[in-house]
């Protein structure tokens, strides 16, 4: 197995490619992560998520910027997964975007209880503040 | 016979953490309230579609992870965006106290964007310490909600329909 195919059989698996038109119409995917090849219908009705940066289409077309989006929640048929998203204007294909979906479910499920330990722990301390302060607060 | 017009607009919930955006989405959503309060993190979309006087309105919504300053989520998040709700909560003084400055800011940055203020977890306060903590607000609240009692929170969310609705009239769009 040479490295090239080496990180692409521990990348692959992580990784979706989607192609749409501006209306949100997939041309292909991948299909790594979410079954959408094929849909009859704009994406956006499967990823609302995509609502807001396809309408902003034209300005991704229109220049060679991309939108990163962190920690996306996308659920499909109940499946929920975090990932990063990015999207660009196809290299080749000027009327044409490229998704780009990285699963990074493990990682941010981590983060996840390290933040929820810090948003308890600064309620918690907001509660004390309060009682110091003499303001009573209910428990929350 | 009346034909039904549609339209879709982008709504974002700001405001500090464990305020309850999640929770009134699900509520407005899913008519559920998740017991086990769960920190949401980055961000998730979901859609409802409502109908008002023969206009169905696709209300996009944008749960975005609590932020104490509506300052740090990324403004490109905020792009689009036809209505913002800032969440508070009634018991966390901290979560309100800066109300004024965060809706002038979110002004400053979408001129046209609608802007509804709600005071959540009014099951926590009786009547009368209601009455005087939103008097404390540095703007009136909109709506006092509660997501865990279910109360207020349809309300809320078809008050801001309306007004993306008649925004949406009078820019003839």
């Amino acid at each position: 197995m040479t490295l090239k195919e080496l990180k692409r059989h521990l990348s692959g698996p992580k990784m979706q490619v989607v192609v749409m038109d501006r209306a949100g119409k997939v041309i292909d995917s991948c299909d790594t992560l979410f079954e959408i090849r094929g849909l009859r219908y704009s994406v956006w009705e499967v990823f609302p998520f995509l609502t807001s940066p396809l309408n902003a289409a034209d300005e991704l077309i229109g220049t060679h910027e991309s939108h990163q989006f962190y920690a996306v929640e996308l659920v499909q048929e109940g499946v929920s997964i975090y990932c990063d998203c990015e999207l660009a204007r196809h290299p080749e294909e000027e009327d044409h975007l490229v998704w780009l979906i990285l699963d990074q479910d493990r990682i941010y499920r981590e983060l996840q209880v390290i933040q929820q330990e810090r948003n308890l722990y600064l309620l918690r301390l907001e509660q004390l503040e309060a009682v110091f302060s003499g303001k009573s607060v209910p428990p929350n | 016979m009346s034909s039904t017009k549609s339209v879709s607009k982008k709504i974002a919930l700001i405001g500090s953490h464990a305020v309850g955006k999640t929770s009134l989405v699900s509520q407005f959503i899913h008519n559920k309230f998740p017991e086990e309060y769960l920190t949401t993190i980055g961000l998730k979309v979901d859609k409802k579609t409502v109908v008002i006087d023969n206009f169905q309105l696709d209300m996009v919504i944008w749960d975005i992870a609590g932020q104490d300053d509506a300052d740090n989520v990324p403004h490109y998040y905020l792009r689009g965006c036809s209505g913002i709700i800032l969440v508070t909560d009634l018991s966390r003084p901290n979560t309100y106290k800066k109300l004024k400055e965060q809706a002038s800011m979110l002004k400053g940055l979408i001129p046209n964007v609608e802007i509804v203020i709600a005071a959540n977890k009014k099951d926590l306060l009786t009547a009368e310490e209601i009455t005087r903590v939103t008097g404390e607000y540095p703007l009136p609240p909109d709506a006092v909600t509660s997501a865990k009692l279910g109360e207020g929170v349809e309300e809320m969310f078809i008050e801001m329909a309306k007004k993306l609705l008649a925004q949406h009239d009078t820019q003839g769009a």
